[in-house]
Parts: C-alpha cells; sequence; structure tokens
C-alpha cells in the first residue's frame, strides 16, 4: 500500500471510530490494543519461564502500543482508534457481538 | 472497511485459555481411570514408571521389558497435549519434536531419580530436571521453535488436577481454613514489606505492585495479573519477572535443603515451602523434593504426600485462589490513589472471576470424584483395590507430568533473555522475600505446626 492510500485507510479508520458507539470504541476493539498470547510471550521477557500468556489470570488484559502499557479490552481512552478487519477477515462474517 | 467489533472471549475462554485446557486433560485423566475401575480394569498398564535399580543392567532390563508400554504412554501424552497445543495457536510441527526431546529426557531424570543411592547423592527428579535443563539452555541454546513443547503452566497445571484426585475432599475442607489464614498473613505482611520498600526507594506505585504481587501471591502469574490491573508501563512485568524467576529458582534448591537441615516434618517443609515459594512450577519442584527424602532420609518424620499436601493447600487454596481479588482491590487503589488515568481505566468487579485460575476448579472436582467414588469403603477395602487400580497410577500420571514441568523450568529459563530487574526493584523484593521466608517458618514450624504434622485424610 502506498503511503497515501495508508493514509486514506487512517483517515477513514478515524472517522469511523468518531461513529462508533461508546462500547465499542473500548481498547478490545481499538487499533492499539493487542492481547495476542503469543505476542505477550514474546515482549514480555522471562514470561513463559514460570508462567503463561494462555493463563486465565491474564483476564483481558493486553498492551496498548500507542503508551506501552497494559490495559483492559473493556476500558477507553480519547486516542481510541477504530481497528479495520484485515481483509481475510473481512471475508467472514463477524460473529463476535459488541459489548 | 470492516470494523473489528470489541471482542471479549466469553464462553470461548474454555477452549482458549490454557487453565481450561488442563481441566480437560486432567478430569478426562481421572475420569478414563475411574471408568476404567468401574468396569474391573485400571489405568496401571499406561502409568507406566521405571522401577528402583541398583546397576544400570538392571534398569536396562526393565526399560527393554516394558517399551511397549513407556510408547503407548508417550503417544497418549502427545495427542492429548497436541491437541491442546494446537488450539492454543501453536505449530504442531514445532511442538512433536520438541515434546519427543521432553519425554526422552523425562524418562531418563525419572530413571535417575529411581537409583537406590540417588538420596544419598541429593539426585531428586525434580532437581536434576530443573538443572539439566538450564544447563541446556543457557549454555548450549536450543531452536526457539522447540519452545512450543516447553508449556511450563500447562504441564503445572494439569498436574494439579490430577493431583486433586490424589488429595481427599475432606482434608480441603479440613487444611484449606488454616492454609488460607496462613497465606493471607504471609501474603499481605510480604506485600506491604516490597511495597513500601520500593516507595521508600522511590520506585513508581504501579511496579511496586507488580513487584509486591510476584513476591507475595503467585510469582510470574501474579505480576501479569497486576501489572494488568493497575496499568502499569510495559518493561514493569519483566522487572517483577526476573525478580520472581531468580528467586524461585533459588528456593527450589534452598528450602528443601533447609528443611533437611532443620528436620522438618514432611507436612511443615510442604507449608513452609507453599508459603515461601513464588511460583506454583518451583514450589512443586521444591516439594516434590523434599517428599522424595521424606520417608527415607532418617530424621524426616511424615509421608512424602503430606508435602504435597500441604504445599498444596498453601499454595493452591491459601495463594492462587486470591489472585482476581489481589487484583480487583490493587484496580481500586491505582485508580483512587496513584493517577487519574486518561486511559479511561477502571476496576471490574468481574476481573475477580474472570482471573480467576480455573485449573483450581478441576483440581477440586478431580477431588471430588475421587473422595465420592473411595467414599463407603474400608480402609482395607480401598488399600487394596482403589488405591492401587485408581489412586496410585493417576499419582504415576501426575509424577510424570511434573517432571516435563520441572525440565521445561530450565529449558525457558534462559538468563541472558531476562530484563535486566535493576539494583532498587531486586533490592526491594529481595527484603520482602527474607520476609516472607523468616515469617513462612515461624507459622509453619511453631505456630500451625501441630496442623501440618498430622495431616491426615
Amino acid at each position: 500500500m502506498t503511503v497515501r492510500g495508508e493514509a486514506a485507510v487512517n483517515e477513514t479508520a478515524r472517522r469511523l471510530g468518531s461513529l462508533a458507539t461508546t462500547a465499542s470504541r473500548r481498547c478490545g476493539a481499538c487499533l492499539h490494543f493487542n492481547d495476542d498470547p503469543h505476542y505477550f510471550e514474546t515482549v514480555i521477557a522471562g514470561l513463559t519461564s514460570m508462567g503463561s500468556a494462555h493463563a486465565s489470570v491474564r483476564g483481558r488484559d493486553g498492551i496498548c502500543l500507542l503508551r506501552d502499557r497494559f490495559c483492559s479490552a473493556t476500558w477507553s481512552c480519547a486516542e481510541f482508534t477504530v481497528k479495520a478487519l484485515s481483509q481475510s477477515d473481512a471475508a467472514e462474517p463477524a460473529t463476535a457481538k459488541i459489548a | 472497511m470492516k470494523v473489528a467489533p470489541l471482542d471479549l472471549l466469553g464462553w470461548r475462554e474454555i477452549f482458549k485459555k490454557e487453565d481450561w485446557w488442563a481441566i480437560w486433560l486432567g478430569l478426562g485423566i481421572v475420569l478414563a481411570g475411574c471408568a476404567l475401575f468401574a468396569s474391573g480394569g485400571s489405568l496401571k498398564w499406561l502409568a507406566v514408571t521405571p522401577a528402583k535399580w541398583d546397576s544400570l543392567a538392571q534398569l536396562g532390563a526393565d526399560l527393554a521389558a516394558n517399551y511397549v508400554r513407556y510408547v503407548a504412554q508417550f503417544l497418549c501424552w502427545a495427542v492429548l497435549f497436541s491437541i491442546a497445543v494446537k488450539v492454543l495457536g501453536y505449530k504442531l510441527s514445532e511442538f512433536i519434536p520438541g515434546f519427543v526431546f521432553v519425554y526422552l529426557i523425562s524418562v531418563a531424570i525419572f530413571a535417575a531419580g529411581q537409583w537406590t543411592q540417588a538420596n544419598k547423592y541429593n539426585l531428586e527428579p525434580p532437581l536434576i530436571a530443573l538443572v539439566l535443563g538450564l544447563v541446556l539452555s543457557n549454555a548450549f541454546g536450543l531452536p526457539r521453535r522447540l519452545d512450543a513443547a516447553f508449556r511450563v503452566e500447562f504441564y503445572i497445571k494439569t498436574g494439579i488436577v490430577l493431583l486433586g484426585a490424589t488429595l481427599p475432599f475432606m482434608l480441603i475442607v479440613w487444611g484449606g481454613p488454616v492454609a488460607i489464614v496462613q497465606a493471607a498473613v504471609v501474603s499481605i505482611v510480604t506485600f506491604m514489606v516490597i511495597f513500601w520498600a520500593s516507595r521508600w526507594l522511590g520506585i513508581d506505585p504501579q511496579l511496586a505492585a507488580t513487584l509486591g504481587a510476584g513476591g507475595a501471591v503467585c510469582g510470574v502469574s501474579a505480576a501479569i495479573a497486576v501489572a494488568g490491573a493497575v496499568g502499569a508501563k510495559k518493561e514493569y512485568a519483566p522487572i517483577a519477572i526476573t525478580a520472581v524467576i531468580v528467586w524461585a529458582i533459588v528456593m527450589i534448591f534452598v528450602l528443601p535443603f533447609a528443611s533437611r537441615l532443620l528436620h522438618l516434618p514432611a507436612g511443615v517443609a510442604g507449608a513452609w515451602i507453599g508459603t515461601s515459594e513464588f511460583a506454583d512450577a518451583a514450589g512443586f519442584a521444591a516439594a516434590q523434593s523434599y517428599a522424595n527424602l521424606a520417608g527415607s532420609v532418617p530424621g524426616i518424620s511424615g509421608d512424602g504426600e503430606q508435602t504435597i499436601w500441604a504445599f498444596t493447600l498453601m499454595k493452591v487454596v491459601g495463594r492462587d485462589f486470591w489472585i482476581g481479588v489481589w487484583a480487583f482491590v490493587l484496580a481500586v487503589i491505582s485508580i483512587t490513589q496513584w493517577e487519574v488515568r486518561d486511559t479511561g481505566g477502571r476496576a471490574d468487579l468481574g476481573q475477580i472471576w474472570w482471573r480467576f485460575p480455573k485449573f483450581i476448579l478441576g483440581f477440586i472436582i478431580a477431588s471430588l470424584v475421587i473422595t465420592l467414588i473411595s467414599s463407603g469403603q474400608s480402609l482395607s477395602e480401598y488399600n487394596h483395590t482403589t488405591a492401587p487400580r485408581l489412586v496410585a497410577p493417576i499419582k504415576d500420571l501426575r509424577t510424570w507430568v511434573f517432571i516435563f514441568c520441572f525440565f521445561s523450568i530450565g529449558l525457558t529459563t534462559r538468563f541472558r533473555d531476562l530484563a535486566v530487574a535493576g539494583r532498587r526493584p531486586f533490592a526491594a523484593f529481595s527484603i520482602g522475600v527474607l520476609v516472607n521466608v523468616i515469617l513462612g517458618f515461624l507459622l509453619s514450624a511453631y505456630v500451625f505446626a501441630e496442623h501440618w504434622s498430622n495431616l491426615h485424610p
């Protein structure tokens, strides 16, 4: 994708974000939120030694890539940026509910 | 463009979290054992273990005579764990070679521990597994893709569910409250010591809380849970994890060694280890080491199972159980006291359940199932039928899965990969460790000594 194309997608995403409901503006639906267990185990040194990113204790936590902080999928903030589904994801109907 | 919805796991957690897979696997084995037992059979054939040996020729003969059973056991473990890790998102092409390696070395470790002179030279399987794993991963290095099979937490949780089947439910009811009281005292004191020492050293409250939880509640799991609850910076969790791992490994050797020197009764040592070890996996390694000494080393009274039972009650029921509550309380404090966050952070009461270590449910159900089956039996009937045909094979399978875990601790602990903890966080954590060990000893060996020494079903 070209730089201009990417900027256009981001702008569209921002506009869509502003239209999203308050509930869907939670961190779990944000572009900056990453809760992938494999990502966790890569960036949190030593986690797999005596712990696991697949454990229940992690709850609904992810990492905000914008703030470099832990946060919960149920939190929200002014920097919310809507996350677009990738083309392959978008090809399948989204079945998960918006909380 | 389609917008990604807020995707909370909900009921899908039962397939997406390791805790639930530990329940499915552990309870599946227990129920299979019960079904075989009811039909006159047993898991005994599959739960093969190396026999005690005096000479290598004797060991070789035993392994050769039972190789079909070992192959069958390996295939069962490989299939069960493969299903789980595949759903959790790992590649079987990475898991299977790694698990073949883990199993083969585990056979060697188990066999080494069965040497009749093993106790004399401190060749306890948990310690051999840990040291061997540490040497392999730190001195030689193994391909990273094999890490898919070094699932420390998954193995220990599955082992704890299996352990439930060997722990009478009435023992949980009888011993649980004392464990909760002792663990609460030690956890709260240790947390406060680490937290205030950290603050005194000028450490950020979120890091202080993450360090405190790691030292006071359940090690790495608590550190990651509390880091999330308080919205800690990403780099705080690795700092706490480094402190936990370093001290947990030291304690694997120190606590059983000190208990042996002091000739602590089996149950007392188990309670002390349960109070003063940080992570479940490390704690079980220490407890299993001491359990192997009980009954075979002069001066140590009690039965090895008492060490495991006391440790489990203290660690699982007394400490792990409450992680959600700790996370919720610290989240409330974080939001109301430490900063007015612009992150929209909030303290969800629901996290007491979200974060609850679900494998504990499997542990309790397994205990209930076996207790119900054996209820109404006379002691003689239990000792001659249920114990050898149902409980003993589950105990042997538990030992296998614990060895996979102990070996994996060593294999995944690469010291050069750990974050630099920094002098101040490490010092604050270490002060907490000192207080924890002393207080845990006093409560286990004096205040509640009578209780832990007499831990019987």
